[in-house]
């Protein structure tokens, strides 16, 4: 029937298919992202690891922010393990300082000289 | 029996060290009836400036050990000689840990002294005379005298001698917790140490290169015998025989040096002797080998909560140990009455003269169980968490200076909105 309005996409003023597409995978892209970094907040969350100064709020044993603005991961779970324990969140004080150990003298990760 | 003729002893042995002569000494034994020819005798040594023997001391009990534990024992020490209604005088060796632990589980020949077991030389003892402020000293048998009890700030199986052995015979119970502390001299402005750090320092030494630390004259060690050095041996990965560095005789040689030293001195101290010193010194925090950041015992370096040793932020602490001897025919008991007796009041499990001896423990600078929410099965083990059946943390903090007073109190005894009433606060896990 002729004189009916067209309903053939690409018609004058509006964008073209691809250019649509093209924005529909950009905004996609963009929540899955959005998406990505909530679940690894989440996956942190449950580990209990946090930056010092990010604990959650009420949490109660919150961190302090590492020294020089240098942020500094404490564990806000139940500790368990040695590790959780050392390095739980807490509001004592803290001396932060990069190790004085030449790294002519030892590299940090081998084992060290005199260790059984 | 106690009373006068003790009394008088510690009378006149508190003059033993001055320039009183013999004669009148002989006159004032005299004037106050005491006529037995043996105690005449020693007095008159006393009163030539020798100790007299410790086998004159009355209802004594030996004890020897830690240094740590010279603060806790002092207390209990005049408490018992002065005012508890069954006196007993303490006799105090001054050792270390590994040796004291020696002397009671070598001792393993009835009447005799095996090889490095006893104690030998002098002891200290707290008279009855309250106005004697410092202890006396006596002089022990030439063949050894037989110790009571040991105090040891670690496992008998952490001292190098007892290394990996099944010690039998004797009974090890864990008591509270003794804190130590790295120092560095006063002027430093250095203000921590890595685990790894000290591997190098106390290893190699200055070749190692670790600043501030490169002068192996500056490194000042108690000794392997020493709670200190094998509680850091631990944490350091440094095993015993490995140390380098200088010797010093006692914690005030260390203190001074330190003092006057410059930035490369660095030595360890239990908290117990270091606390009243600290002007002098400077605390170094401490950063265990996995952790981030390195810490005080205390949550800042001017308090004295030990909140980081508390709560698992801070490793270098051990359980002071009391160490006897089993009695064969009983082996959950002592053999020795009184041993048992000043070792359950240092646990503070018993009264003495009607003070609490937990907070006894607090007083001197030491944590009790029950104020701990970590634990350990041994000093190479790593830290748990502890749940405490009868916690006492808040009442802890109510007792040292500057501690937290967040807690609830419930001086009814019994009513909480939050947690369990424990010596009038509520005790929350």
């Amino acid at each position: 029937m002729s004189g009916s309005p067209s309903t053939h996409a690409g018609s004058q003023g509006q964008p073209p298919r691809r250019i649509l597409a093209r924005r529909l995978m950009l905004l996609l892209a963009g929540v899955g992202s959005v998406l990505l970094v909530s679940q690894l907040r989440c996956a942190e969350v449950e580990s209990g690891w946090f930056d010092d100064g990010n604990t959650p709020p009420g949490s109660g044993d919150g961190g302090t922010g590492g020294d020089g603005g240098t942020e500094v991961r404490c564990f806000s779970g139940t500790a368990v393990t040695e590790q959780q324990l050392l390095n739980h969140c807490t509001e004592a004080e803290r001396v932060e300082r990069p190790s004085r150990i030449p790294t002519m003298t030892w590299d940090g990760k081998t084992k060290l000289p005199y260790e059984p | 029996m106690w009373t006068k003729p003790f009394a008088t002893m510690a009378v006149l042995v508190s003059v033993g060290g001055s320039v009183v002569a013999p004669s009148v000494l002989q006159g004032a034994v005299s004037e106050l009836g005491l006529g037995k020819p043996a105690i005449l005798q020693s007095l008159l040594r006393a009163g030539r400036a020798e100790a007299a023997p410790c086998s004159m001391v009355p209802n004594s009990v030996l004890v020897t050990g830690a240094m740590s534990a010279e603060p806790l024992v002092k207390q209990v020490a005049r408490l018992l000689a002065r005012e508890d209604a069954t006196p007993m005088t303490v006799m105090w060796q001054l050792k270390n840990s590994c040796s004291g632990v020696e002397a009671v589980v070598k001792d393993t020949q009835p009447g005799s002294c095996a090889a490095g077991a006893c104690a030998f030389g002098k002891a200290k003892f707290w008279t009855l005379d309250p106005r004697d402020l410092d202890p006396k000293e006596c002089e022990l048998e030439t063949r050894g005298t037989k110790a009571d009890l040991a105090v040891s700030d670690v496992f008998p199986q952490t001292c190098p001698v007892f290394a990996g052995a099944q010690l039998t015979g004797i009974l090890d119970i864990p008591g509270p917790v003794s804190a130590y502390a790295l120092l560095g001299a006063k002027q430093s402005t250095e203000g921590a140490m890595h685990a790894e750090e000290g591997h190098f320092v106390f290893g190699v030494g200055k070749a190692a290169g670790v600043t501030p630390w490169v002068n192996d004259n500056a490194l000042l060690l108690l000794g392997d015998q020493f709670a200190g050095q094998l509680l850091l041996a631990q944490q350091t990965k440094l095993p015993p025989g490995r140390w380098k560095g200088a010797l010093v005789k006692d914690d005030s040689e260390l203190v001074t040096s330190l003092y006057n030293d410059t930035q490369a001195s660095v030595g360890i101290l239990p908290t117990t002797l270091l606390d009243s010193r600290r002007a002098a010194v400077r605390v170094l925090a401490f950063q265990a080998r996995g952790q981030r950041g390195a810490f005080y015992p205390d949550r800042k370096n001017s308090s004295f909560e030990k909140q980081n040793v508390r709560d698992g932020h801070y490793p270098l602490w051990g359980y002071m140990h009391m160490i006897l001897r089993q009695d064969p025919g009983m082996p959950t008991q002592p053999l020795s009455v009184r041993g048992g007796r000043l070792a359950e009041i240092l646990l503070g499990r018993k009264v003495v003269a009607s003070k609490d001896p937990v907070l006894l423990q607090v007083q001197s600078g030491l944590v009790p169980q029950c104020a701990m929410k970590v634990s350990r099965q041994s000093d190479q083990g790593p830290l748990q968490p502890l749940v405490s059946s009868e916690p006492c943390g808040c009442w802890f903090e109510k007792n040292v200076m500057g501690g937290l007073l967040g807690c609830q109190e419930c001086p009814d005894g019994k009513t909480c909105t939050v947690g369990t009433c424990r010596k009038n606060f509520c005790e929350v896990q």
